[in-house]
């Protein structure tokens, strides 16, 4: 080596001490700081993480939506066998992009909302607890109603009245009057505004949700209380011992023991509740979602 | 001779020490150390990913989804003249800034040759491999079921369901259930 | 070989280790001096602004939905931001941006929304609601240079039609 050539050794000394004069310049500053060079690449796997489970449970909110339909009892497994698909799919479509692995499962312990209903034709009477038999509460304090179906299929008798009683937050009432005076008529009173009325004969199938009635293949369309009414709602039946007929009621809300005995109440999932489990590289977590049912 | 190459030696040693001390000095901040192209890359993957999630919200992106290769010409990347709520989202928030992106439906397919659509930005033309490797990408998801019906026109009217309407971009994934299939949106902009 | 240092062999060695520093030193400095002497009032105000427009977005928007800010609603971002006197001192403050310290004082913030046409046109300039009200919070930075910036696709909620398809909510903070 030329080390005897001064020249050459105050260069490589000159470079020696440029480096060793830059990493201490570097450690002492993250000594002295926490904040590491690292931290925007964790923030960005946050937000990430925060939009792949936005559009997730959104997806899950159209599949609650579309499983819906008419038939109750079948709800919680067309939905489960839904949830499988749309895993099984996802899981393969996000794969390539190096996308999430997803599991999504029913919880039905967690989800919300209860029914209520009479299968076969008879009074309208408290199914169970204490109190009067014939003036009760369906619920109180109702926030989300799903199905709301009544038929009456007779009011024995002359000049008897069934009613069907909501009352809004703010204290308004919307009354359903059933009579059968000849034909039968369904007469709506929404807080404000005119009354109106199906009549027909036959059985009557109302639809307290959607507002139509069909007595005996004569339809009619009425204001539903929940235009017309704020949230939370009381739901009552008055002179329920007056009429005969069937109903089904689920919601979320509060089913009172003056009203039903345990085993009169059953769960229904009015908002289900989700089991997401999701798996990436860099994290791996669950969360139990309620699922907000809209039609996406 | 000599020294003058003990001077040049000896002042490129102290240019290199000098160099080094102001380069560390300036590297420690407490600010996240992005370089300026970091930055406008974060820029444009926070702007295209609250692009996604806001057409998503909406319904525009489930709407060009189910519009797209369905009969209608408006949804093909083209910038001019289109009034579909997502094609002028991507109008105003990226052609408009002179920013440029490709779009990529990626969908399942039991064929393995063809999971993957993309539409392309009117400026780049039909080079979908002409974009720099640091661009930004944003993903969605979009959910498709059975008896959800095809959009049309300016993809705001509805048509026949899609297991049930002719010549739509992505097959029946699971035929015996209601889901139809599930699409990968992919935003990539520069 | 004899210790006279002047042989070829000797002074070939010494100059290639010259040459090869000479090279690296300016190879190494060329590309970062260009980034040191950057200005760093933007590289540094950047994560200011991010923090300032996800504080606005998320605290804004409408429960339940992404990026639909509560303009003119009670709480909204109007009335909010209309009521913060001193600068917008109110808003830095929840947002955690009072970092003052010996050397550096607080960042100054300025928030304006920008609508669909004016984004068709490419220009920023803040949109102006119906009643006349011009959408911009904050001090002007009319004239400034070095000002770093955040934009957010947001939509407002009651904004008849200015926010169609989109609108841009920028955070600008120097």
């Amino acid at each position: 080596m030329v080390a005897s050539e001064r020249g050459q050794l105050l260069l490589i000394g000159g470079i020696a001490v440029a480096i060793v004069v830059f990493s201490t310049i570097l450690f002492a500053h993250s000594l002295a700081v926490t904040d590491g060079i690292t931290t925007t690449g964790s923030a960005d796997t946050i937000e990430r993480s925060a939009d792949r489970e936005a559009s997730v449970e959104r997806d899950l909110g159209v599949l609650a939506a579309r499983t819906r339909g008419d038939d109750l009892d079948g709800f919680e497994e067309r939905y489960e066998n839904a949830l499988r698909n749309y895993t099984r799919t996802h899981n393969r479509v996000v794969a390539s992009s190096g996308g999430t692995y997803l599991n999504a499962t029913l919880n039905e312990s967690a989800s919300l909302g209860t029914e209520v209903n009479q299968t076969t034709a008879s009074r309208f009477n408290r199914p169970g607890g204490t109190g009067s038999n014939v003036h009760w509460d369906i619920a109180r304090s109702v926030d989300r109603v799903v199905v709301f179906n009544l038929t009456v299929t007779r009011i024995p008798g002359v000049g008897r009245e069934f009613i069907v009683k909501v009352e809004g937050d703010s204290g308004d009432t919307w009354k359903m009057v059933v009579t059968e005076p000849g034909n039968k008529e369904v007469a709506v009173t929404p807080p404000s505004g005119p009354t109106t009325t199906c009549s027909g004969s036959g059985d009557a199938d109302v639809d307290l949700l959607a507002g139509t009635c069909d007595i005996g293949g004569t339809p009619g369309t009425f204001p539903s209380f929940t235009e017309t009414l704020d949230a939370p709602y009381t739901v009552r039946i008055e002179k329920g011992n007056r009429a005969r007929g069937t109903y089904r009621f689920a919601a979320i809300g509060n089913f009172p023991g003056t009203s039903y005995d345990s085993g009169d109440t059953a769960p229904y999932p009015v908002v289900p509740a989700v089991d997401t489990t999701y798996d990436t590289p860099s994290a791996s977590y669950n969360r139990t979602v309620r699922v907000g049912v809209d039609d996406g | 001779m000599r020294g003058q190459a003990y001077t040049l030696e000896g002042v490129l040693a102290a240019i290199v020490v000098v160099t080094a001390t102001v380069y560390g000095l300036s590297a420690v901040d407490t600010g996240p150390f992005q370089t300026g192209t970091q930055q406008r890359i974060a820029a444009l993957e926070t702007r295209a990913s609250d692009t996604l999630s806001l057409a998503a919200e909406t319904g525009a992106l489930h709407n060009a989804t189910a519009c797209y290769s369905v009969g209608t010409p408006t949804l093909n990347g083209n910038q001019t003249g289109s009034s579909t709520e997502f094609e002028m989202m991507l109008n105003r928030t990226f052609d408009r800034q002179g920013n440029q992106y490709n779009l990529y439906l990626s969908y399942w397919n039991s064929d393995s040759s063809a999971r993957q659509t993309a539409l392309v930005s009117q400026e780049t033309g039909e080079n979908v491999a002409d974009r720099p490797a640091d661009a930004a990408v944003a993903t969605e998801t979009v959910t498709l079921t059975d008896d959800m019906p095809a959009r049309i026109g300016d993809c705001s009217g509805t048509g026949p369901p899609l297991s049930a309407v002719d010549g739509y971009f992505a097959p029946d994934a699971e035929p015996d259930s209601v889901v139809y299939n599930v699409v990968e949106v992919r935003l990539v902009v520069w | 070989m004899d210790s006279k240092a002047q042989t070829p062999q000797d002074f070939a060695v010494g100059v290639s280790v010259l040459l090869v520093t000479v090279i690296g030193v300016l190879a190494f400095v060329q590309g970062s001096a260009v980034g040191v002497y950057e200005s760093p009032d933007v590289q540094r105000n950047q994560p200011i602004a991010d923090r300032a427009g996800t504080y606005l977005v998320e605290n804004y928007s409408v429960a339940g939905t992404r990026n639909h800010v509560r303009y003119n609603t009670s709480g909204g971002i109007n009335a909010s931001l209309n009521a913060d006197t001193d600068d917008l001192r109110d808003l830095k403050e929840k947002a955690g941006l009072i970092v003052a310290t010996e050397r550096r004082v607080n960042p100054r913030v300025n928030v304006t929304v920008v609508n669909a046409s004016t984004l068709e046109a490419g220009a920023r300039t803040p949109a102006v609601d119906d009643h006349g009200e011009r959408l911009a919070w904050g001090p002007s930075t009319d004239g400034r240079t070095n000002v770093a910036s955040t934009s957010r696709v947001v939509k407002l909620t009651n904004a008849t039609g200015q926010c169609d398809p989109v609108c841009w909510l920028v955070v600008r903070v120097w």
